[in-house]
């Protein structure tokens, strides 16, 4: 197990540098260039001149990238411009309201959408099975932005029953953490049925079933452990459209994330937090990624010899 | 477009007579799909239209003595913040949403399917490699790519349909990988290659037809999700800048407003919310129609 967790975990050296050239070279096409987006408008030709010089930004690119990495493994990640703040303080500082804010929408969606992807899988076609459809179109047609400036409206709104912006108590992270989790709980539930269906319907499943085991026993302790193996899977997979969402979420409650933090600096052209939140948010997709293929190799040891 | 499929290459279990897609909603009673297929002929009326109802200037010319009206039979939708009629900007908002939406998923779906299905047909190191690539970004927030193309490449319409339309090619991609790599094995293309058919003409007479069916169910759906990406990168402010009557950069301009007068941010997300749900809908129904075993499923 552990030989097979370090396997997976090796994976993390060559995807992260990967992920970071990408970033470097896609955000190094923009016109201009970074020292012309720090200079500003209205800055002159030789003031241009003197911030690539001293950004390093007049060598070559794979100079350029060189440096960069160097820097980012002492985990520096550049200052930005409008602050003069190192980036990693700002990642620091936003950070933990970013996971503070993922964390409760997956156990929102995970601590409804388990249990009712379940009671579906055991009443199928049934009323709840029918809803369930139902309600998972509505969840991935649903705007986070609308949905979290609706449920702003009502709860903040009429009732006044919960803040509607900020971060410090726990209630004020409650709009957020729905607004995010909710469209995953529908989602979540569909993944779950369909899973237990499948496992259902296999030998062993009655053999446990022939032998004499109670119901309870057979779906909670054989087939839920292996229906568990393609939801983490899928969960994996979600955690990027999770973060994608989370972006958006932070703007609407002026949650103060990351995601903001990251949008915050494209409007003020602020290049290196751009890059370096980008950067963050990619190594925490591969890192929730490789973490599911371990959860799923300890779920299934089969896995681990593939 | 069933007609030009040569009958050999129609594959297991597919009929080869069919009622049309309207019919077919009618026949099973699908009055939720049905209902969704009209309310997306009406959304692409207004799209066409749009121009002929209002002008640009009604959509956008700041009246601050009609600020923030309620719903009346002048404005049927109240007025916004800048009193301009709702009606207006919700309806030139669907023609810059079709447009988005289209045209993203027209750039998505030739790079994709070009891509997904050279792979599928030259299987080999660099194939495997590129299909790396593709399972990669799928991985990838999108959102975040496209935030990425979008700074790279300035906010504006056009690059949000790049940057909606970039961040979707390995959908299709992926969607196609497989089935070209198992049809290339199959009967009627080998009888095809045997005769002298080149690699270009199996894959576009023979192969590609063949999944046509998978193609249309992948856009009406990529449609619904290229809307829900643009709004919110619109919404952020990545998108057209204002007084542009786009549907998320209404919402983004109007929130201030939200508790005071709804009905500034109501109209223009109800619409989205709609037209959305309707690409979805209709989706699920057409994947069920040209596939009918897979009614029910995920």
């Amino acid at each position: 197990m552990l030989r097979y967790a370090l396997r997976r975990l090796a994976w993390l050296v060559p995807m992260l540098f990967g992920v970071s050239i990408a970033i470097f070279l896609i955000l190094h096409f923009i016109p201009g260039d970074p020292a012309r987006m720090a200079a500003g408008p209205d800055a002159s030709e030789e003031d241009v001149q003197q911030i690539r010089a001293n950004y390093g930004l007049d060598r070559p690119l794979y100079v350029q990238y060189a440096i960069y990495a160097r820097k980012v493994l002492h985990g520096d990640l550049g200052d930005s411009f409008a602050t003069l703040a190192p980036v990693s303080e700002g990642i620091a500082r936003t950070l933990p309201a970013t996971l503070e804010l993922t964390t409760a929408a997956l156990l929102l969606a995970v601590c409804l959408g388990v249990p009712i992807g379940i009671f579906a899988a055991l009443h199928p076609r049934s009323a709840a099975d029918s809803a369930l459809t139902s309600l998972a179109v509505l969840g991935i047609s649903m705007p986070g932005f609308f949905l979290g400036l609706l449920l702003m409206l009502l709860f903040a709104g009429t009732l006044g029953w919960l803040p509607p912006t900020g971060r410090g108590t726990w209630r004020q992270l409650i709009l957020p953490a729905v607004t995010l989790g909710l469209p995953y709980v529908a989602s979540f539930a569909r993944l779950v049925r369909a899973s237990m269906l499948d496992v259902l319907s296999e030998d062993y499943i009655r053999t446990a079933r022939a032998k004499g085991l109670p119901v309870r026993r057979v779906v909670y302790k054989h087939a839920l452990a292996n229906a568990a193996i393609p939801t983490v899977t899928t969960f994996g997979m979600d955690f990027g459209r999770l973060l994608g969402g989370a972006v958006i979420v932070e703007t609407v409650f002026a949650w103060p994330g990351m995601g903001r933090y990251l949008i915050e600096a494209i409007m003020a052209r602020d290049f290196y937090v751009v890059q370096g939140t980008i950067l963050v948010f990619a190594a925490l997709v591969i890192v929730v990624n490789l973490a599911a293929d371990v959860v799923n190799g300890f779920l299934d040891p089969r896995i681990q010899y593939s | 477009m069933a007609s030009s499929i040569p009958a050999s290459s129609i594959p297991d279990g597919a009929a080869r007579a069919r009622p049309g897609f309207a019919a077919y909603l009618l026949r099973e009673g699908r009055w939720l799909a049905s209902i969704a297929a009209l309310a997306l002929v009406l959304f692409a009326l207004a799209a066409v239209v749009a121009p002929w109802l209002y002008s640009w200037e009604t959509a956008t010319r700041v009246q601050l003595g009609s600020a923030l009206l309620a719903p009346s039979p002048a404005h049927w939708l109240g007025t916004d913040e800048l009193g301009r009629d709702l009606v207006a900007r919700v309806v030139w908002g669907a023609r810059i949403t079709l447009v988005v939406a289209v045209s993203s998923v027209a750039i998505a779906l030739v790079a994709g399917v070009a891509l997904g299905a050279v792979c599928g047909f030259y299987p080999g190191r660099a194939s495997s490699l590129g299909m790396g690539l593709v399972d990669f970004m799928l991985a990838f927030p999108r959102t975040l790519f496209a935030i990425m193309l979008v700074t790279v490449a300035g906010n504006s319409i056009l690059s949000l349909v790049l940057a909606i339309g970039i961040s979707t090619i390995p959908v299709y991609a992926r969607l196609f990988y497989a089935p070209v790599m198992a049809m290339r094995r199959r009967e009627f293309v080998l009888a095809s290659r045997a005769i002298g058919a080149s690699d270009t003409r199996l894959l576009l007479a023979h192969i590609l037809p063949n999944l046509l069916s998978l193609l249309i169910v992948q856009s009406t759906l990529s449609l619904a999700e290229a809307i829900l990406i643009g709004s919110g990168l619109s919404f952020l402010g990545l998108g057209p800048p204002p007084p542009t009557p786009e549907w998320g950069v209404m919402i983004a301009g109007s929130r201030a407003h939200i508790v005071a007068h709804p009905h500034v941010i109501l109209a223009p997300g109800c619409a989205l919310f709609l037209v959305i749900l309707s690409f979805n809908l209709v989706g699920d129904a057409l994947r069920d129609y040209v596939d009918p075993r897979s009614r029910g499923r995920p």
